[in-house]
């Protein structure tokens, strides 16, 4: 069950590394996270049902549509914000998520639904652990993903780019970078890692329209544990952060596990406020 | 046209028209004089008006109007509580619901277990939300901005699964039932009247005063306030205690008016933390009557919503809010003043 | 409180960032009505000693007193009441308030009622001369407009320690010789004044007294003339150093 909650932390890195990729370019917080991640289990639950497409196969397509929904978002509404104060942002993103979250509970129901496959109940072992074969593979999914963006950001020009953006925004521009449209592109691989974790973790968890707005929290979580814009302490942050629940949920209560989260995430921007692993470079 | 172009420009006018102009002008001042007066006209027949709904709403409807103006006199409560520490002094707070949760269930138990009075219970139930957030606040005041707004609605979970766990005080998840309050709707409806209007009166007194014009200048930069002489911790907490007191009063309101708590609902973000930001959006952040008017836009273009669609009344708030986040952050008084001002500045010669 | 007219006294002041000394060994002393000019190449620690001062920053060593009483460490909203108001070199107007407003909120310290702190407020905008804009916001005032009315805004807290920011920078020459007569209109009112300032005739013409600082270091003190053509003083303005 322990080693279980540790695979779940692979979905928490990938949206951790999203969330923290957004805020560290954009200053933004992105509150509809979870709900992007939503959208995609969706559409891999309708692609399975209509087409019987393994959900890891339909990561996919998954991935390159909520890249497209990811720039829709910020391309439409979040550019055109002018900020009032700071936490308008936060704010906007609320707005957008609740409506997301109605649109698809109006469409679909709040019913919830889920995708069995021949292996949702296989398990494998290793080394005399017991590992759910679907999360092993979401982990596994989460690890290639985390590694491909780490590479992506280190090594490419546009992942150079997006990290001058995040480093010092007015020198980028006069370095002619196009911050503007960078910044959608990097709002857009956030929303696409969401996607992909949908895709890959829609066999494990029961979905439901306002599963966006838990995940999203968790998100927060991973975000402030691991560093505001900090990339590769998101994704610590994120097994850390399932590690604590599984141990919260053995010795406190399961009822009370999601509260470890609130109470680290409380704990943290008081006493670390840069988080466990700093306020980084991406 | 600026006023002082007058006989000076054009000595030869003649006097008729002359005369015509000082009539204007005399016009002018009257219903400069009337300006001065006429909000506070509107206010008091608005006031009137409200008082006696109950009278002169059509008898076949009233329990549905009465049941829409409670929910829109609720919202508007909650709504000024954040508008105080958010509007005002700049600490804007996700967290409001864990207020309007701790009240009502404090009200529950003042009330059903210690039969209290039920105002009195209410008053009570309003003290243990300003005592509770003092601590909170000094704990959290240390953080700004967005993270504060977070940290808050963090607590606001915090205070919601504790609720539904501690089952010996609230009865957790399966829900705390007991009787209403008030002997009908009509009574209700008027005891809350009176709540709000008190919280206008002494919201107004406060933004006027030195703490109130302290909350500005921590809101527009704190630090350049704590050089003025301001304690910033001191004024922050000040403004939280009376917001969290009227967003408390607000949910020991609630839990006499419907008389069952369950903890997913009166601790909700979105039915309340949530509700109350978009009212004060919609009305105008840092506006006395801000949250007043977005109550009322808010609450009635949702059941048109409603009416017309079925459902569907969280997305039309969703859908108000990003509307307005983009279009209209100011606030539907916020384009007023904007406007007003606009005007004064083509008519004065700059 | 102030034995021997000394208002605000500094002993082996102190503050350490990462491994440097942003200010080191700093002794300071200012005499009631006095106006002390702290000049020194950029990065020399003259804004940190202000912060150390106002409260905004805790040395980690050494002591500051104020009228006799020890004051480092103290909050800096405790400071402004004791008397010492400060204003910033990025001049930080509450932009959406009027003038009046900006300069009541300094008014506040002294007074409860609004009527009071609205008069203690006008007498100042008006000795100002800042009184024709006192229904603008903040926000729509020119820099030289700022930078007075942030000085108005420190005036109407009534200090008896005023620390002045560079506020010439930025201004024009007709505006600089108008800030200037407002300062000696200040200093006629017995207002202390410690003053950081690169434009070098005024802090000659305006100083009883002149202090330098170089690496955080006092490097030089005392009349503006012996202090202006000390080498030391010269050197680390144009010296050999890059980059300070």
């Amino acid at each position: 069950m322990l080693v279980n909650g540790i695979l779940l932390g692979g979905l928490y890195c990938l949206l951790g590394i999203g969330m923290t990729l957004i805020f560290g370019v954009m200053r933004i917080i992105n509150a509809c996270h979870g709900d992007l991640l939503m959208i995609a289990m969706y559409l891999a639950f309708f692609l399975f049902t209509a087409t019987r497409l393994d959900p890891f196969v339909s990561i996919l397509v998954a991935t390159p549509a909520l890249f497209a929904i990811g720039c829709g978002i910020y391309g439409g509404l979040i550019r055109r914000m002018r900020r009032e104060f700071e936490e308008s942002s936060l704010i906007l993103t609320w707005g957008i998520a609740l409506v997301l979250e109605n649109l698809f509970t109006l469409a679909f129901s709040a019913d919830y639904r889920s995708i069995v496959t021949r292996y949702s109940t296989n398990t494998v072992t290793l080394a005399g652990i017991s590992l759910s074969v679907p999360m092993a593979m979401s982990f596994a999914v989460a690890i290639l993903l985390t590694t491909a963006l780490y590479w992506f950001l280190l090594r490419s020009n546009l992942g150079r780019a997006i990290r001058a953006i995040a480093e010092n925004r007015p020198a980028a521009q006069l370095m002619g970078i196009n911050v503007e449209r960078v910044q959608m592109i990097s709002y857009g691989i956030g929303a696409a890692l969401a996607g992909a974790a949908g895709a890959a973790f829609s066999s494990v968890f029961y979905m439901f329209p306002a599963i966006g707005g838990l995940f999203t929290v968790k998100a927060f979580e991973v975000i402030v544990l691991g560093g505001l814009g900090n990339v590769v302490g998101a994704f610590f942050a994120g097994i850390l952060l399932a590690v604590a629940e599984s141990l919260g949920a053995i010795f406190i209560s399961s009822g009370l596990k999601d509260a470890v989260g609130f109470l680290i995430f409380v704990l943290v921007l008081i006493f670390r406020p840069a988080g466990l692993f700093g306020r980084g470079r991406l | 046209m600026p006023q002082e172009r007058n006989n000076a420009a054009e000595p030869e006018r003649g006097a008729s028209a002359q005369a015509l102009f000082g009539a204007v002008t005399r016009m002018r001042e009257f219903a400069a004089l009337g300006g001065l007066l006429a909000p506070w006209l509107v206010l008091a027949l608005l006031i009137l008006a409200a008082a006696t709904l109950p009278f002169w709403s059509a008898a076949q409807y009233r329990d549905y109007i009465l049941d829409l103006a409670i929910l829109v006199l609720l919202s508007a409560l909650g709504g000024m509580s954040f508008n105080l520490l958010g509007g005002y002094a700049g600490q804007i707070s996700f967290g409001q619901a864990a207020f309007f949760g701790i009240s009502a269930y404090a009200f529950a138990l003042l009330f059903q277990q210690l039969a209290l009075n039920p105002l009195a219970a209410m008053f009570l139930a309003g003290v243990v939300s300003a005592v509770v957030c003092v601590p909170v606040g000094l704990i959290l005041f240390r953080l700004r901005g967005a993270y504060f707004a977070l940290s808050m609605l963090a607590f606001a979970e915090i205070t919601r699964l504790v609720a539904q766990e501690w089952t010996s005080l609230t009865n957790g998840a399966a829900g705390l039932l007991f009787s209403s309050a008030f002997s009908d709707k009509a009574t209700s409806y008027w005891v809350l009247l009176i709540i709000v209007i008190g919280s206008v009166a002494v919201t107004s007194l406060l933004v006027q005063s030195k703490p109130g014009a302290y909350f500005l200048a921590i809101r527009e930069d704190q630090d350049a306030a704590e050089a003025l002489g301001i304690d910033s911790t001191r004024y922050k907490l000040m403004a939280f205690t009376v917001s969290a007191f009227m967003m408390g009063l607000a949910g020991a309101f609630y839990a006499s008016y419907f008389a069952y708590l369950e903890p997913n609902v009166v601790f909700s973000s979105v039915n309340f933390s949530l509700n109350v930001i978009i009212v004060t959006l919609i009305g105008g952040m840092g506006r006395l009557l801000g949250p007043v008017i977005g109550a009322a836009i808010l609450v009635l273009t949702t059941e048109l919503f409603v009416h017309a669609f079925g459902q569907g009344n969280v997305l039309m708030s969703g859908l108000l809010l990003i509307l307005f986040m983009l279009f209209m952050p100011e606030g539907l008084l916020g384009k007023l003043q904007k406007e007003i001002d606009r005007r004064r500045s083509l008519r004065r010669p700059v | 409180m102030a034995q021997d007219g000394v208002l605000l006294r500094i002993t082996g002041l102190e503050k350490r960032v990462g491994g440097l000394r942003a200010v080191h060994n700093v002794d300071l002393g200012v005499h009631r009505g006095e106006v002390v000019g702290l000049i020194g190449p950029n990065g020399a620690g003259k804004t940190t000693l202000f912060s150390l001062i106002s409260g905004a920053e805790k040395p980690s060593a050494g002591s500051i007193e104020f009228e006799g009483r020890a004051i480092a460490g103290l909050r800096p909203s405790r400071i402004a009441q004791l008397g010492i108001a400060r204003t910033f070199q990025v001049v930080r107007p509450l932009p959406r308030l009027t003038v009046l407003e900006n300069v009541m909120i300094g008014a506040y310290c002294r007074v409860a009622r609004k009527a009071s702190a609205r008069e203690i407020a006008l007498s100042w905008l008006e000795f100002t001369d800042l009184v024709h804009r006192r229904d603008s916001l903040a926000r729509n005032l020119t820099i030289a407009d700022r930078k007075r009315l942030e000085i108005t805004r420190a005036l109407a807290t009534q200090p008896h320690l005023l620390l002045l920011d560079e506020v010439m920078a930025g201004l024009t020459a007709t505006e600089t010789e108008t800030a200037v007569e407002l300062l000696q209109r200040i200093r006629a009112r017995g207002i202390a004044m410690v003053i950081i300032e690169h434009v070098m005739r005024v802090i000659m013409a305006i100083s009883d007294r002149l202090i330098v600082l170089n690496y955080g270091e006092r490097i030089a003190a005392g009349d503006p003339q012996t202090v202006a053509s000390d080498p030391a003083v010269i050197r680390a303005y144009l010296g050999g150093n890059p980059g300070a």
